[in-house]
């Protein structure tokens, strides 16, 4: 992806986002009560949204005035699976995190986060020096002296996990 | 250590609830409870959360552990545990003007009454309206009267639908006040912070807040929210002795528990509560000490009426909060 | 009151509060040092604990995790390039390009160092005018705050770089995610969806875990299959500081200018240590006289912002001491932790708790020493984090993050928040958006909007009282100099740099 459709897409997605937030704004309920006055809880908002809208435009523009460089390949759409191949690593980082945020509540924190840094460590480590055995010792190790730490020390709650309940 | 300690039985605790817990109510409590606080560290309910569960730690012998699940009023702690397993494991501190004034502006859908309501276990003490030192009025009337011969200039600084704002309601709706009414700010530091600067004529703080500018001479208090004089301030009269016998605000703190708790575990707990506060000199001397509380226990029943009759009051505002 | 003074200084010279004290600053350089926990996090959970001390012991311990806490955070900003607590954001300006350059032992001593000066220079400014600096705080009404917020806004210009227009976006969007939860003033619900977790809106937290923490993850794993380039030899042995004295006078005005911005930033209740260092850190650009080198890893970025936020821990107990305001929710737990005490925060504080105020100043004095001794030591082992492999750092890092954001207000919901936050982060780098004006958005929008409707509501009432507000249309006028100037200085420097690409 080149600069000028890099631009083009942004202020697009950002414009319709202003579109969006400005629509949402109206149904804000005003306050009736006493001591009203002329600015409401949907001013700000709204003028924030045409703001955004009005930069967003501006992005728009330049990028169609900006000459498209020689070297753009045309018509090449996104590719989702294409990405996906070129950045597999972060697409599994994104994965690893989702998945630890999902599983905290049933599982619980200490599993999740075991599975987590486990996986996690997995991807970011070098293809040719990959060591399972590090990687778990590390995730169990962190996971439950975090777990110890947190919850017995300085009594926050995190998620025991449904499954033990 | 004591912490330490908490966390070792903490541990047992967990190691016991490993296995699937047959609780009966009659050896209630047998493990941790886990109390949920809905506002802030450092404030008010806070405190009075954390008091009241060290000492029943003491009477029921099992770890009461205090946290903090903070936002929107208490709102969020309120929704989140309303519906929590209801095994007396879990309970919830809050103050029961956050949750009449949530219901009557529309932040939450419910009352006390989506919970078995444990115990009103202590007041706060007191809202005061005050103004500063060289104002020219000494006395509610008074104050009436200046807003009704220039109306709309004098500021009465509030919390746009918080209970300072209620206040100000009553006022305007019942005596014909016409305060110029502005948002100062939904904690009271900074309401009584806008009207040392001038920023504001009138506004209303609870007294803990008030005492050291009153008794430096920057402030006056032209009298208490609270339905009965302080006996720590005898010479503050209330509003209802002046002449507005519907301005009452009264700041309870109270326990509650998910609704479908057992009767006997509620029970329990309510009778030890109460007990404490009535009868546990150094639970009087702390509360006095840090907000200059008087002890004030109710049991399940009293304390059903009063939350009753405070909501009705507040709901009766409704359409002014919405 | 002076002979308060020698009663004061024996209460905390006793082995109990040293303890404290030394436990307290370590604790705190711990929580700060950690990306997600925070030094209020620090201060939340040992409250309870000092509820049960003597009052000096209680209120020394909170005192000593607020300073660790606010310093720690420059050691993740500078060897992670995560602001440790959001008083360090601006602290990765320059601390992360000094410790890419190898200079990662002289940034820590610089960030150390400076963190000391800056907490002694707000310590002095706190004993001797107090009283004074109060009245001036109280002065601060909505007109005033609501202008104070357009300049700070002002800003984001300053610190875009290059492309002005994706600065004033990326801006935008973070005043726009702060309108999220309840609305300032009448608390109507917006953009919630009728979600419940939404009422509360977003913290301040999980947007930099989100954007910072998440983002560090995601360029590791970009660069996985990446050649390694040359690795750069940290030097791990320093001598003394790091840096000698002639470059530490070359920053006395540096010092003493971050420091005052740091101060008053304290002083005034809501604004937060935050903005103070990013504000320190454009002033220094602005009046330095190599400006360009800004962001490059010079040694100027991290005094600014270190001496700044530090500094605003003597400015923060200002009004908490003489007028019972907490300035932001780290104070406001002091707060709680002094009125357990039955030490009422007042203008009667000398009067009454006189033994106890002395007592508090020594022990902020004895946890800068304490924090300075720790972390001068410490250095060298903080750096040994460079050495660590990031593939072993940064997942545990990550789970730190979560409990972090779960300790925060204690629910799931704010772990979400995270995630989301790391997404929309990872779609800002593609769309070439910088990061920090979100943050400067997200922190201000509210604030501005909050004192804007309240100076509406009060121009309502009495029109000709715009004009009766000297500071604010002070501020007023030095916005529109500023913008003007940095709107110039800004197309300068994007040419320069376009003109250095190109050739």
């Amino acid at each position: 992806m080149n600069n000028k459709r890099n631009d083009l897409i942004t202020g697009i997605v950002l414009a319709l986002f202003a579109l969006w937030y400005f629509y949402e704004a109206l149904s804000i309920r005003i306050f009736a009560g006493m001591g009203k006055a002329v600015v409401n809880s949907t001013t700000m908002p709204k003028i924030w949204a045409v703001c955004l809208l009005l930069l967003a435009g501006a992005l728009i523009l330049r990028s169609l005035r900006t000459p498209a460089p020689k070297d753009a390949k045309s018509g090449s759409g996104f590719n989702l699976g294409a990405w996906v191949k070129a950045n597999y690593e972060v697409f599994l980082t994104f994965a690893a995190l989702f998945l630890y945020a999902a599983l905290m509540e049933p599982l619980g924190f200490i599993i999740s986060s075991i599975l987590y840094i486990f996986a996690q460590t997995l991807i970011l480590m070098d293809k040719g020096h990959r060591s399972y055995v590090k990687a778990l010792v590390i995730a169990v190790v962190c996971s439950v002296a975090s777990y110890a730490l947190f919850v017995y020390w300085l009594a926050v709650l995190l998620p025991v996990g449904a499954i033990f309940e | 250590m004591k912490k330490f300690a908490t966390a070792l039985t903490f541990a047992a605790a967990l190691t016991v609830g490993a296995a699937p817990a047959a609780f009966a109510e009659d050896d209630y409590p047998s493990q941790t409870i886990t109390m949920i606080c809905s506002h802030g560290a450092g404030g008010d309910t806070d405190y009075n959360t954390r008091l009241i569960s060290r000492l029943l730690e003491k009477r029921l012998g099992v770890s009461v552990v205090v946290n903090n699940v903070t936002g929107a009023n208490g709102s969020i702690a309120l929704t989140q545990y309303k519906d929590e397993k209801p095994d007396g494991y879990t309970i919830v501190g809050t103050n029961a003007m956050s949750l009449a004034s949530n219901e009557a502006s529309g932040l939450s859908d419910f009352g006390y009454d989506a919970f078995e309501v444990i115990s009103v276990y202590g007041k706060q003490c007191g809202e005061n309206l005050l103004v500063r030192a060289d104002a020219p009025y000494n006395n509610l009337e008074e104050l009436i009267a200046a807003t009704q011969k220039d109306p709309d200039t004098i500021t009465l600084g509030v919390a746009m639908g918080g209970s300072s704002y209620i206040a100000g309601l009553i006022m305007q709706m019942d005596k014909d006040a016409k305060f110029a009414m502005v948002d100062a700010g939904g904690d009271g530091a900074e309401r009584m912070t806008s009207l040392l600067g001038g920023h504001i004529d009138v506004t209303i703080a609870p007294y803990t807040l008030a005492k050291e500018y009153i008794e430096s001479g920057k402030v006056k208090s032209l009298c208490t929210l609270m339905s009965d004089r302080l006996p720590a301030t005898p010479d503050i009269p209330t509003a209802r002795e002046s002449g507005v016998p519907n301005l009452m605000i009264d700041t309870l703190y109270v326990l509650l528990a998910p609704k479908g708790t057992p009767k006997e575990i509620v029970d329990k707990l309510s009778a030890t509560v109460v007990d404490i506060v009535n009868n546990d000199p150094e639970y009087k001397e702390a509360i006095m000490n840090f907000n200059f509380q008087e002890p004030y226990g109710l049991n399940v029943e009293d304390s059903i009426a009063r939350l009753k009759a405070q909501r009705e009051h507040m709901m009766s505002y409704a359409k002014y909060l919405q | 009151m002076l002979a308060d003074i020698i009663p004061g200084l024996m209460s905390v010279l006793t082995p109990t509060v040293l303890f404290f004290i030394i436990f307290g600053v370590f604790v705190g350089i711990i929580f700060g040092s950690i990306p997600g926990l925070t030094a209020t996090m620090a201060i939340v959970m040992f409250l309870p604990v000092t509820y049960t001390m003597s009052p000096i012991e209680g209120v020394s311990t909170l005192v000593a995790l607020y300073v660790g806490g606010i310093s720690g955070g420059l050691i993740a900003a500078i060897l992670l390039n995560i602001p440790g607590t959001p008083s360090s954001i601006a602290t990765t300006f320059d601390g992360t390009p000094m410790a890419r350059k190898g200079e990662a032992g002289k940034a820590l001593g610089v960030g150390v160092v400076f963190s000391f000066c800056g907490t002694i220079i707000g310590l002095l400014v706190l004993v001797l005018v107090s009283p004074l600096l109060a009245a001036f705080a109280i002065k601060f009404g909505p007109y005033e705050y609501c202008t104070l917020a357009l300049f700070a806004l002002s800003l984001v210009i300053s610190l875009t770089g290059r492309d002005l227009v994706k600065g004033l976006i990326s801006g935008l969007l973070g005043v726009m995610l702060a309108t999220v939860g309840l609305a300032p003033v009448d608390s109507a619900k917006r953009f919630t969806f009728g979600m419940v977790d939404l009422n509360a809106g977003f913290s301040l937290l999980t947007l930099l875990i989100g954007l910072f923490a998440i983002t560090e993850v995601i360029k590791a794993a970009e660069d996985v299959r990446k050649p390694v380039t040359a690795k750069i030899e940290t030097n791990v042995r320093i001598k003394g500081f790091g840096f000698s004295f002639a470059e530490f006078w070359s920053q006395k005005l540096n010092l003493l200018r971050s420091s005052a911005i740091g101060i008053v930033i304290g002083i005034l209740p809501g604004i937060g240590g935050a903005i103070s260092g990013m504000l320190a850190y454009t002033a220094a650009k602005n009046q330095s006289k190599h400006p360009e080198k800004f962001g490059t890893g010079i040694m100027d970025g991290v005094v600014a912002s270190e001496s700044a936020n530090n500094a605003g821990i003597g400015g923060a107990l200002i009004p908490l001491l003489t007028l019972g305001i907490p300035g932001d929710a780290a104070t406001a737990m002091l707060l709680g932790g002094l009125m357990v005490h039955q030490i009422a925060p007042g203008p009667l504080i000398f009067d009454k708790s006189g033994v106890e105020v002395f007592g508090i100043f020594f022990a902020l004095a004895i946890s800068a020493v304490a924090m300075l001794i720790i972390e001068l030591f410490g250095i060298k082992i903080f750096i040994r984090v460079l050495k660590v492999p990031k593939y072993l750092l940064l997942p545990v890092i990550m789970v730190l993050c979560v409990i972090g954001a779960i300790g925060n207000a204690n629910r799931m919901f704010d772990v979400w928040s995270v995630m989301v936050f790391g997404v929309m982060g990872y779609l800002l780098i593609k769309a070439k958006i910088p990061h920090v004006p979100m943050i400067l958005g997200f922190i201000l929008g509210p604030i501005f909007e909050l004192n804007f409707r309240r100076a509406v509501q009060h121009a309502q009432i009495d029109p000709s009282g715009v004009f009766s507000h000297p500071i604010a249309i002070c501020f007023f006028v030095v916005t529109i100099i500023v913008v003007i100037f940095s709107l110039r200085r800004q197309r300068k420097e994007a040419a320069l740099l376009k003109a250095s690409e190109e050739s």
